[in-house]
C-alpha cells in the first residue's frame, strides 16, 4: 500500500506561481483531501503526483520511490476526472478493460477483472452500453471503475463529484469513501467544496496561492483553524477587529467603540491588535443579555427566512456588521429594525493577530 | 494477446523524444519540399534566367519587327486584369444571390428544405470541367435554353459572360455554406432583443445579424474569389477565344514558352501571397453599415409580401443560374445518347462515339478514370499521412510566432491558381530545376499532393483543436504510452474528421484540370480528357465522360454527408 510524499515541489507558469515549494505527506491507506478555492494549486499538485505535469523543482515519492521524469503511464496510479473522460467510442466494458488490454493481459482474465470491478461500481448491467446512453452518475461510476480496474493502490480524484447534481453528490461521497476503505486504497481527492471535504476526508490540506495553509482532520480544521483564511473558508465565520486588553484569568478584547468581549485564548500580549472570529452557528440572537456569555448589543438590519433557518444581518452598536443563522423553531423571531443582543461563549471565540492585509485574508478567490 | 504487448512495447519505444524530433523534422521537410517549395522557388528561377524572361516578355525580337516587343507583357496584364475583374464580379453576384439563400436555409423550416440544402451543394460534386461544359451546353447551344425559346443559335456565346456564369455556378456553394453555418450559430435572442427595442426585421439583420456573421461572409467571399481567380478547367471550355491569366499559363506551357509562363506564374504566386496576407490581417477590420437607421424604408423592406418576393427570387435565381445549368448535361446526354436528335445520325450519338467509333474512346476514358483514381488516392493517402502530424504541430505545440508562419505556409497553395501552381512544380522537379522527374503520372501526383494539402491539413487542425485533451490524459494514467494513446484514443476520436477531409481532398483532386494539364505529359485524367473531347467537338462523348465523373464525385459526397451526419 502506497504513501505519497512531496518535497519542496514548485511549479510556475510564467509569473504565476501555481505551486510554491510544497511539502506534504499522504499516509498509506489515508483518504486525503486537497481543499481550496479555484486557482489555489490543488489540481496542479494532483497532476504533478499523476505525472501529467512536470514540477519545476522538488521531488515526488510514491511508495518511497522517487518518480521524477516517470511518465504517467508508468506510475502506479488511477486517476478519476471531473468530467469523467469516458472514451466515447468504446462501450462501458471496453473503457474499463482499457488498461488491462494495453498490458496485453489474457482475455479471460480481463473479463473476470472487469466484471468484478463493474459489480463493485454497480454497473454490471451496463457493460455493453455506449457512454452516450449513460447518465452523469453512471458515467462517473464508469470512470471510477476504469481507474480501479488498473489495480493501482493509489487513487487520484480531481473534483470527482463536481459534475454531479447536489443530491447525487452527497450520496456519492459515502460510495467513494467506502470503496476506498473497502479496497484498502490510498486516495487523494481534490475539491473546492469544504462540506464535501469535511464529510469524506481522514485529513485535509487547505490550499491557497500554491501553498498549504493547514493540514489536519476535519474536526481539527473546524475547531482550530490556523488562520483567518482557513476559518473563513471552512465554515461561515463573523470577523471583528479589536485590541487585547491585559491578560488576567480571562483575556479581554476590546472591539471598536470599546465593546468588550472575553476570549479563552491565553498568552496574548496587552495592546496587540487582533481579529476575532466567531462561527455563525455559535452565535444566538436574543432580546436581552445573558449571564456568563459575551453579549453584543445591536439592531436587526435584515431578516431572511430560509425555511429551517433564519439569517439575520445585524448592525452592532459599534457600527460593525455580522450575520447569524439560527433555527426558525425554538427561538423568538425578530423583525427588521428590532433591538437585540448577540450572545456567544468565550471558548468559541477564535483570535488571530491582525494580518498585514485583512481584505486579502478574507478573499475567497 | 501477446502481439498487443509487443505492439505497446514498440509504441513505447517510438514515443521517445528522439523519434518525435525525427517525426517533426520529416513533417516540416514534407511541407517545404512537396508543398511550398515549388511555388516559392519560382522567384529565384525567374531571377536567374531574367535575361530570357525579359526578352520573351518585354522585348521579343519577333514582335519587335511589328513594333510590339512587349506584346506578351500586354497580354499578361490584360489577362490578370480580366481574371481579377471576373473574380470580383463573381463574388459580388455570389453574395447577392447566396446570402438570402443562406438565410432561408438557416432560418426557415419548410417542406423540401433538406432537398434544397442538398441541391445547393450539387455544384461541389460536379468537377469544374464538367460544370463548364454543362453550362456551355445550356447557355451556348441550341440544345439548351435557346432551343427551348425557339431560337436558331445559342443564347450566350463563349466568352466573358459565360465565364462569369460558370464561375458563379461553381463558387455559389462556398458562399452559401459558410454563411449558412454562421447564421445558424447566431443567438436568436439577440435578434429578439433588437425587435423588442423597436427595429423592424430588415434593420435587425443589418445592425445585429450582419456584424455577427461578418467572419463567415469574409471567409466565404475569400473562397469564392480565389476559386474564381484560379479556375482553369471550366474556363478552358467556356472561354472561346477569350483568355484569362490561368489560361495564359496553360497556353504558354503548351507552346513551350517556358520563360513567360514562369514569369506569369511568379506574378500569380506573389499576388496570391499578398492577397492571403491582406485577408489574414484585414478580415477583422472591414466595416459594415451598421449605424444609422431608415425606419420607414427598412420597415417597408421587412413587409410580409416583400419577404415572400425575396424568397421566390432567391429560389428562382438559384434554379436558373446554378441548378438547371449545372445539371443540364444529364438531359443533353439522354437526348444525344443513341444519335443526333435532329438528323437521327447514330454516329453523332454518345453510344457510337464512345464505344463503337474507330478512335477507341472508351479505352482512353477507362484508362483516364484509372489514372484519376490512382492520382486522387495516392495524393490523399500521402497527404493524410503527412498532414496529420502537421495538424498536431500547429494545433498542439507551443510555438509562438512559428505557429503563425506554419499556419500561413499551409494555406499558400489555396490561393494560387492551380495552373500556376502546377507550372511551378513542373519547373521545380523538371529539367529546369532538380531534374528528377519529367511531365507524366508521378508529376501529376506531386502537383495534386501540393494543391490538396491545405484541404487536408486545414480541417484536421480544427479537429485536433476540438479534441478533448483530458481523454488522452486519462489514457496515459491508465498505462498507455503516447503512441498507444494516439492509436487507441486519438485516431478513433478523429475518424470522421479524417475521412471528411480525405473525401474533400479526393473530390478536389478528381475534378482538377488546370494543375494537371501543365504537368501531364502523356498521362490523362478524366477532366483533361473532357476538355480535349470538347475541343475536338466530340460533345456527346464528352458529356458521357462528364456523367461518369459526376457520378463518382456525387457518390463520394453522399458518403461524406452520411459520415458527417448531415442527413
Amino acid at each position: 500500500m502506497p504513501d505519497v510524499r512531496l518535497v519542496n515541489v514548485a511549479k510556475r507558469y510564467g509569473d504565476v506561481v501555481a505551486v510554491d515549494r510544497l511539502n506534504l505527506h499522504i499516509r498509506d491507506g489515508e483518504y486525503f483531501v486537497l481543499l481550496g478555492p479555484s486557482g489555489c494549486g490543488k489540481t496542479t499538485t494532483l497532476r504533478i503526483i499523476a505525472g501529467l505535469t512536470e514540477p519545476d523543482e522538488g521531488k515526488v515519492y510514491i511508495d518511497g520511490v522517487e518518480v521524477s521524469g516517470v511518465p504517467p503511464e508508468d506510475r502506479n496510479i488511477g486517476l478519476v476526472f471531473q468530467h469523467f473522460e469516458v472514451f466515447p467510442f468504446m462501450t462501458v466494458y471496453e473503457n474499463v478493460a482499457y488498461s488491462l488490454t494495453i498490458q496485453g493481459m489474457d482475455e479471460e482474465e480481463i473479463e473476470r477483472r472487469v466484471y468484478q470491478v463493474l459489480e463493485v461500481a454497480g454497473l454490471s448491467e451496463a457493460a455493453d452500453k455506449d457512454p452516450q446512453e449513460l447518465s452523469a452518475p453512471e458515467l462517473q461510476r464508469c470512470s471510477i471503475a476504469r481507474a480501479l480496474a488498473k489495480g493501482s493502490k493509489l487513487l487520484l480524484l480531481d473534483e470527482p463529484l463536481g459534475s454531479l447534481d447536489p443530491e447525487t453528490r452527497e450520496r456519492f461521497r459515502f460510495t467513494l469513501k467506502s470503496l476506498v476503505k473497502g479496497r484498502g486504497l490510498t486516495a487523494i481527492h481534490v475539491t473546492h467544496d469544504q462540506e464535501e471535504a469535511m464529510a469524506i476526508a481522514d485529513r485535509i490540506a487547505v490550499f491557497r496561492g500554491g501553498r498549504v495553509l493547514q493540514v489536519g482532520g476535519p474536526l481539527e480544521l473546524y475547531e482550530r483553524p490556523a488562520s483567518i483564511f482557513v476559518a473563513n473558508f471552512v465554515g461561515e465565520t463573523n470577523f471583528l477587529e479589536g485590541v487585547v486588553e491585559g491578560s488576567g484569568e480571562r483575556t479581554l478584547v476590546r472591539l471598536r467603540a470599546d465593546l468588550p468581549i472575553e476570549v479563552e485564548e491565553s498568552g496574548l500580549e496587552g495592546g496587540l491588535r487582533v481579529v476575532v472570529g466567531v462561527r455563525r452557528e455559535n452565535m444566538v440572537v436574543r432580546p436581552r443579555e445573558e449571564e456568563g456569555l459575551n453579549s453584543l448589543p445591536g439592531r436587526v438590519v435584515r431578516a431572511a427566512f430560509l425555511g429551517k433557518l433564519i439569517r439575520y444581518r445585524i448592525e452592532l452598536d459599534n457600527g460593525d456588521f455580522i450575520e447569524v443563522k439560527q433555527p426558525t423553531r425554538g427561538g423568538e423571531i425578530f423583525e427588521e429594525g428590532e433591538r437585540i443582543y448577540v450572545l456567544f461563549p468565550a471558548e468559541k471565540v477564535l483570535v488571530y493577530p491582525y494580518p498585514r492585509d485583512l481584505r486579502f485574508e478574507l478573499a475567497l478567490k | 494477446m501477446k502481439w498487443t504487448r509487443l505492439l505497446v512495447r514498440l509504441e513505447r519505444n517510438l514515443s521517445g523524444r528522439r523519434y518525435r524530433v525525427l517525426g517533426d523534422a520529416l513533417t516540416l521537410l514534407f511541407l517545404l519540399v512537396f508543398v511550398v517549395g515549388p511555388p516559392l522557388s519560382i522567384f529565384p528561377m525567374v531571377l536567374r534566367s531574367w535575361g530570357e524572361v525579359y526578352t520573351t516578355v518585354f522585348a521579343d525580337p519577333f514582335f519587335s519587327e511589328i513594333g510590339r516587343g512587349a506584346l506578351r507583357w500586354d497580354m499578361i496584364r490584360v489577362g490578370l486584369l480580366r481574371s481579377f475583374e471576373i473574380a470580383a464580379i463573381v463574388t459580388v453576384i455570389d453574395i447577392l444571390i447566396g446570402l438570402p439563400m443562406a438565410l432561408i436555409l438557416a432560418r426557415y423550416n419548410f417542406r423540401g428544405k433538406r432537398l434544397v440544402d442538398t441541391l445547393v451543394d450539387l455544384p461541389l460534386a460536379v468537377p469544374t470541367a464538367a460544370l463548364g461544359f454543362s453550362l456551355y451546353l445550356f447557355w451556348g447551344t441550341i440544345d439548351g435554353l435557346s432551343g427551348l425559346l425557339g431560337l436558331e443559335t445559342g443564347l450566350v456565346s463563349r466568352g466573358p459572360l459565360l465565364i462569369i456564369l460558370t464561375h458563379v455556378a461553381f463558387s455559389y456553394p462556398y458562399i452559401v455554406r459558410s454563411l449558412k453555418e454562421i447564421i445558424g450559430s447566431v443567438e436568436r435572442t439577440l435578434e429578439h432583443a433588437a425587435r423588442t427595442l423597436g427595429a423592424p426585421p430588415f434593420t435587425v439583420f443589418r445592425t445585429v445579424t450582419a456584424p455577427l456573421i461578418k467572419s463567415g461572409l469574409m471567409a466565404g467571399s475569400i473562397l469564392a474569389f480565389t476559386r474564381s481567380l484560379g479556375e482553369t478547367g471550366a474556363t478552358l471550355i467556356v472561354a472561346g477565344a477569350f483568355f484569362t491569366a490561368p489560361l495564359l499559363v496553360v497556353e504558354y506551357r503548351q507552346l513551350l514558352l517556358i520563360p513567360p509562363a514562369a514569369f506569369l506564374s511568379m506574378i500569380l504566386v506573389s499576388i496570391s501571397a499578398v492577397l492571403l496576407a491582406a485577408l489574414r490581417f484585414s478580415a477583422e477590420r472591414f466595416g459594415l453599415p451598421i449605424r444609422g437607421a431608415w425606419p420607414g424604408f427598412e420597415r417597408l423592406l421587412s413587409g410580409r409580401v416583400q419577404r415572400r418576393l425575396r424568397d421566390i427570387t432567391t429560389l428562382s435565381l438559384f434554379a436558373l443560374l446554378v441548378l438547371i445549368p449545372a445539371s443540364f448535361i444529364f438531359t443533353y446526354l439522354l437526348k444525344w445518347w443513341s444519335g443526333s436528335p435532329y438528323t437521327g445520325n447514330p454516329q453523332l450519338g454518345a453510344l457510337y462515339q464512345v464505344f463503337i467509333a474507330p478512335d477507341r474512346k472508351w479505352p482512353a476514358l477507362w484508362s483516364s478514370i484509372i489514372t484519376s483514381f490512382k492520382v486522387a488516392t495516392l495524393s490523399t493517402v500521402i497527404n493524410v499521412a503527412a498532414g496529420l502530424p502537421m495538424a498536431f504541430i500547429i494545433a498542439r505545440r507551443r510555438l509562438g510566432r512559428v505557429k503563425g508562419l506554419l499556419d500561413a505556409l499551409v494555406d499558400i497553395p489555396l490561393t494560387i491558381p492551380t495552373s500556376a501552381l502546377g507550372f511551378s512544380f513542373f519547373l521545380f522537379w523538371g529539367s529546369r530545376g532538380l531534374n528528377l522527374l519529367g511531365p507524366g503520372f508521378w508529376m501529376i501526383v506531386l502537383v495534386h499532393i501540393g494543391f490538396t494539402y491545405p484541404y487536408i491539413v486545414r480541417p484536421l487542425i480544427a479537429v485536433v483543436e476540438g479534441l478533448d485533451f483530458h481523454l488522452e490524459e486519462a489514457a496515459r494514467t491508465l498505462g498507455a504510452p503516447p503512441l498507444t494513446v494516439f492509436r487507441t484514443v486519438i485516431l478513433p476520436s478523429m475518424k470522421e474528421g479524417i475521412l471528411a477531409a480525405a473525401i474533400m481532398a479526393f473530390t478536389r483532386s478528381l475534378g482538377e484540370t488546370g494543375a494537371t494539364i501543365v504537368v501531364m505529359g502523356l498521362a490523362r485524367t478524366v477532366p483533361v480528357l473532357i476538355v480535349q473531347w470538347v475541343e475536338s467537338l466530340a460533345l456527346p462523348a464528352a458529356a458521357f465522360a462528364c456523367i461518369v465523373l459526376i457520378a463518382i464525385s456525387l457518390a463520394l459526397l453522399l458518403v461524406l454527408r452520411y459520415v458527417l451526419g448531415w442527413e
